[in-house]
């Protein structure tokens, strides 16, 4: 069909018609994207609570401990558990026994776990450390995919084959089962595994979750590169006398940026429920740090009657990934469907 | 005149969008007679894709504003139910697309879809429909049609396609048949060949075609009535003849010169200036007023309109009656008449000189390879298979040949984007097959490319000016702090904004983004510019704009172009030389003239009678050779000379010397040598055409 598509510009020889018609002005691809985007109300709210969970686990942690007035670590086990040792639920005004515990504050409002800690501030924490796993295992996973993607499919033949053959072999593994391994080896000790170089602690979660899932992006990213490399832009780059480094740094890679950005936001979720199931089967982020899957975990024994050690940090995270994924969802429409309008 | 079968009054078609109501059709009346052919010409964006995919009941989008009449035999299409709508589609009224790589399903057999559309109107058996559509298939000229109904899209050739296309749209036998540019995306031999087909089956079947298309040589052979359409609006309407012999709208005087034509001489295109205007920002008064030499005062405040200058023929244009008759006799058909007076093009001195490209027994072949880790060596598509020719500085060497010819691989080779498999590429007398490294960074600096697609060849993810500065950063020619003067004036002198520096390619149109590649290209001052097909994407008005900034370009930095395109117009146009290519090899060579007036190889006397001359007597006057079927597979070249299977010369004497074989044995076991064929041609062929032989005449 004719391209019903509206020229972006009023042709030269043809100056704007007299009477103050809107002369249609030429906008940049970020301008073309933000009208779309902000239109989809789903994608702003998913945006508006990924921003909610970051500044809530910057600066609301702290806040949350000061106004609170428990620090994350602090037990109230004489006031908040029962003579069973069962944690006692949200209150406004908790009967606070021992004087140690008569400094802090009598507001729990998502209640206390079973060793009397504030669950409020625990899960604003907790939303520091499945974050902070989230962004590095995804730098991690990105930076490997990029790299193996760009190069197998801009280079192709052998070099293709071998890097494409690894990747179907890191996707066959198991990764659940060699990463509660891993986990175990290097995670069941302070010392950790490789005489001491990986210690278990959140470089080693990130490090298990990155190492095991970039074959999708490269996977992407390569076929994207095949596709693009046969474009006449980049044989225009190379009739230029351009290296094969320029090409596909400066004229590929600039092409795929958009489908990475919206991979990267749909996989900070999955790698939140990651970090969270790893630590959920207790091969994550060590008990020490505060961690919503460990807190579910924990959930798990007595769900039917605390029944809030559950449902507070599983709001947080089904609000977390939900928010990343709306988000995600929002950006590719936004960003792919007409933001490249070279292929028609 | 014949009965209308379907007319269209008073078509309005809006589409709001976040800019702005786009008028893509803005109040256009036309009748489409029976058993006629009714021509719809235009620029991309006049509106004449949407105003019969409207007919079609075929504009979904919810949000398009659509008023008026199409009456199909008194019944108003418009105000059908969708259930009788869709009765009345395909049944009675149906529609070929443009590019039939995309409108038949690689899913299905095609015979399977032409039997689906069969059924989806007619309560036929199976086995009923499916006979039915091997019938069709026979009908429109595919060989074996019982086989190849039984085969899937990808199995089929472009034409073959577009064949299909045809005969699933004929088979419920519609009234009114409607062509959208059905052989934009085909070379000339087989546009013949479909147009040709189209006109006939209309003649069996007494159908009505509508034929919408860009280039007015294309309708001229086959249409009755055509119409003009500009900015949404018709603004000529009339009998074949009155448009081409008497144009009445300085928008129509546009369109008939700016074609190149086969059969005139080189003189410069008159292009029309400007860009078709944005449907959403649509002039005041006459809509083509900022692209009009003979606009006036009313002609911007008063829209024109389509009045009758005599009987049927009417236009919109605000010029008194005696006036356009005066200008349309004097500037516009007298132009087309002062045909066939060859001005001597001095050849180069082409002994005296060095050849600025010497190519030696060029071949290239991709090889073929089966198997996922031990990949075999099955066989190699012989794109390029022993080329030799020589390019001297300061001239323009047109390539020619259809799709899988060679001509762009041979055109990668020059420019070393290919390796060779075989052969030597020299370049002012410098063996550069084998450069490297730094040494080819550079020899590229004198030899650059125009692309053929100009939305394919910008990257768009770069603004126009770091596109055009991307050389000055490679080559580091021009200091940094100049780079963005130095771009600026390159956007000047090859018509472009200097404004737009930072603007993205997508803003720009095909003609304007041409532009953009053209300057890319000159940016480094090379001594060589190899074209790719630069204009074959373009409207036929911006191609002239276009072929007429190449030219001045190369008379001011003396620049010598390769030129590629299957358009032999085009290529006659811009040439000194013209080397036309078949299978990888080059079957004729000579001076642009003397092979326009004197083929000697049969193929090239083929591809010179298909292509279309706006110009109805002319064409209806001239006889066409038809090459039959489509180019072998380059991985298995026919023994003997390539052509032979095709060729119409061979066929005709084998008969005449009442030979059992199809062919003479001579052609179908020897490869001829490309030869010296008169003082300044060369050609492959054992049988080479007689001297003064007319193009067109055929053999037989």
């Amino acid at each position: 069909m004719e391209r019903l598509e509206v020229e972006r510009e009023a042709p030269p020889s043809a100056p704007a018609p007299p009477g103050g018609a809107p002369e249609i002005v030429g906008r940049t691809p970020w301008q073309l994207f933000w009208r779309r985007f902000r239109k989809d109300r789903w994608a702003l709210g998913g945006g508006a609570a990924v921003i909610v969970v970051v500044v809530l686990a910057v600066v609301g942690a702290p806040i949350a401990e000061r106004l609170t007035g428990h620090e994350l670590d602090e037990t109230y086990i004489y006031s908040m558990t029962d003579e069973f040792g069962q944690p006692r639920g949200p209150t406004l005004s908790a009967e606070l026994v021992p004087p140690e515990d008569q400094q802090g504050g009598s507001v729990f409002v998502f209640g206390a776990d079973g060793l009397g800690r504030d669950v409020l501030v625990r899960i604003l924490y907790g939303a520091r450390t499945s974050l902070v796993v989230a962004v590095f295992a995804t730098a991690i996973e990105i930076a490997i995919g990029i790299v193996l993607g760009l190069i197998s499919g801009y280079y192709r033949g052998k070099i293709d084959t071998v890097i494409s053959r690894i990747t179907d072999v890191v996707l066959t593994l198991p990764v659940l089962l060699l990463a509660i391994g891993v986990g175990f080896a290097c995670g069941s000790t302070k010392e950790g595994c490789v005489g001491g170089l990986v210690r278990p602690g959140i470089v080693l979660v990130s490090l298990i979750i990155g190492l095991f899932s970039w074959p999708y992006l490269s996977r992407i990213i390569r076929g994207q590169v095949l596709s693009l490399r046969e474009k006449e832009f980049t044989e225009a780059a190379r009739s230029l006398g351009a290296s094969n480094r320029r090409i596909v740094f400066r004229e590929i890679l600039p092409n795929v940026i958009a489908p990475i950005i919206v991979y990267t936001t749909l996989i900070i979720p999955t790698n939140i429920l990651f970090e969270a199931g790893l630590t959920f089967l207790g091969v994550g982020v060590p008990p020490e740090i505060p961690s919503w899957g460990r807190m579910l975990d924990e959930a798990s024994e007595n769900f039917d009657t605390q029944w809030w050690l559950m449902v507070f940090p599983g709001i947080f995270l089904f609000v977390t990934t939900l928010g990343f994924n709306l988000f995600g969802d929002g950006l590719r429409d936004a960003l792919d469907p007409r933001s490249d309008r070279s292929t028609q | 005149m014949a009965e209308p079968v379907l007319e269209i009054r008073d078509l309005v078609v809006h589409f709001p969008t976040d800019d702005g109501i786009v008028r893509a059709v803005d109040g256009v009346s036309v009748a489409v007679r029976a058993g006629e052919t009714l021509g719809v010409v235009g620029e991309s964006g006049s509106g004449k894709s949407v105003t019969f995919l409207t007919v079609m009941g075929l504009v979904t989008s919810r949000q398009a504003r659509i008023s008026g009449q199409v009456l199909y035999r008194g019944q108003d299409l418009l105000a059908l139910p969708p259930g009788e709508l869709r009765d009345v589609r395909g049944r009675r009224i149906s529609m070929i697309f443009q590019d039939p790589m995309t409108s038949l399903h690689p899913f299905y057999r095609v015979g399977a879809q032409i039997a689906e559309a069969i059924r989806a109107h007619d309560r036929v058996p199976k086995e009923e429909a499916n006979r039915r559509a091997v019938e069709m298939l026979e009908r429109v000229g595919i060989p074996r049609p019982r086989e190849r109904a039984r085969q899937y899209p990808h199995e089929f050739s472009g034409g073959m396609r577009q064949r299909a296309m045809i005969a699933m749209a004929l088979a419920l036998n519609p009234d009114v048949l409607i062509a959208d540019e059905p052989t934009t995306a085909l070379d000339v031999t087989v546009q013949a060949q479909i147009l040709d087909l189209i006109n006939e089956l209309k003649h069996e079947f007494n159908t009505s075609v509508v034929l919408i298309t860009h280039d007015l040589g294309v309708v001229a052979e086959h249409c009755d009535d055509i119409m003009v359409m500009y900015a949404g609006k018709a603004v000529e309407i009339g009998r074949a003849e009155d448009i081409y012999y008497r144009p009445h709208h300085p928008y129509t005087w546009g369109l008939l010169s700016s074609i190149a034509r086969l059969d005139q001489a080189r003189e410069r295109l008159e292009p029309i200036p400007g860009l078709p205007p944005s449907l959403i920002n649509v002039p005041s008064g006459c809509a083509f007023h900022p692209r009009c030499r003979y606009a006036f005062d009313r002609c911007r405040t008063e829209v024109p309109a389509l009045l009758p200058a005599d009987g049927f023929h009417a236009s919109a244009c605000h010029l008194p009656l005696e006036e356009k008759e005066r200008i349309a006799r004097e500037e516009v058909v007298a132009r087309g008449m002062s045909t066939s007076v060859e001005p001597t093009v001095t050849p180069p001195a082409e002994q005296a000189t060095q050849p600025l490209v010497r190519l030696r027994g060029i071949k290239k072949y991709f090889p073929i390879r089966r198997g996922i880790i031990f990949q075999r060596h099955v066989g190699d598509v012989r794109a390029v298979d022993g080329v030799d020719l020589d390019v001297f500085p300061g001239e323009t060497v047109g390539l020619v040949g259809e799709t899988g010819c060679g001509k762009s691989t041979l055109a990668r080779v020059i420019t070393r984007l290919h390796d060779v498999t075989e052969g030597t590429v020299e370049f002012e007398g410098r063996d550069i097959t084998r450069l490297k490294g730094e040494e080819l960074r550079l020899i590229r600096r004198d030899m650059q490319m125009v692309f053929q697609d100009p939305y394919a060849s910008l990257n768009p993810r770069k603004t126009v000016g770091s596109i055009i500065a991307e050389p000055f950063r490679l080559h580091r020619t021009v200091p940094k702090h100049r780079i963005a003067d130095e771009v600026k004036q390159l956007m000047e002198l090859v018509g472009l904004n200097p404004e737009h520096y930072n603007r993205y390619p997508y803003e720009f149109s095909g003609g304007q983004r041409q532009r953009i590649g053209v300057a890319r290209a000159l940016a480094l001052r090379p001594k060589l510019i190899v074209c790719d097909e630069p204009v074959s994407a373009l409207d036929v008005s911006i191609q002239a704009q276009i072929l007429n900034l190449l030219e001045d370009l190369q008379q001011e930095f003396n620049l010598t172009y390769v030129f590629i395109a299957h358009d032999l117009s085009v290529v006659k146009h811009v040439s000194d030389r013209v080397a036309v290519m078949y299978l990888g090899k080059i079957v004729e060579l000579a001076e642009g003239g003397a092979l326009y007036e004197h083929p000697r190889h049969p193929y090239t006397g083929a591809l010179l009678s298909a292509v279309p001359i706006p110009d109805p007597h002319l064409a209806a006057t001239k006889r066409r050779i038809l090459l039959e079927g489509d180019v072998p597979s380059p991985i298995d070249p026919p023994a003997g000379c390539r052509f032979h299977p095709r060729c119409p010369r061979s066929r005709a004497l084998a008969r005449e010397q009442g030979l059992e074989t199809d062919h003479v044995p001579l052609c179908s076991q020897t490869e001829p040598e490309l030869v010296p064929q008169g003082p300044s041609q060369l050609a492959a062929c054992h049988f080479p055409l007689e001297d003064r032989r007319i193009v067109g005449e055929s053999e037989a």
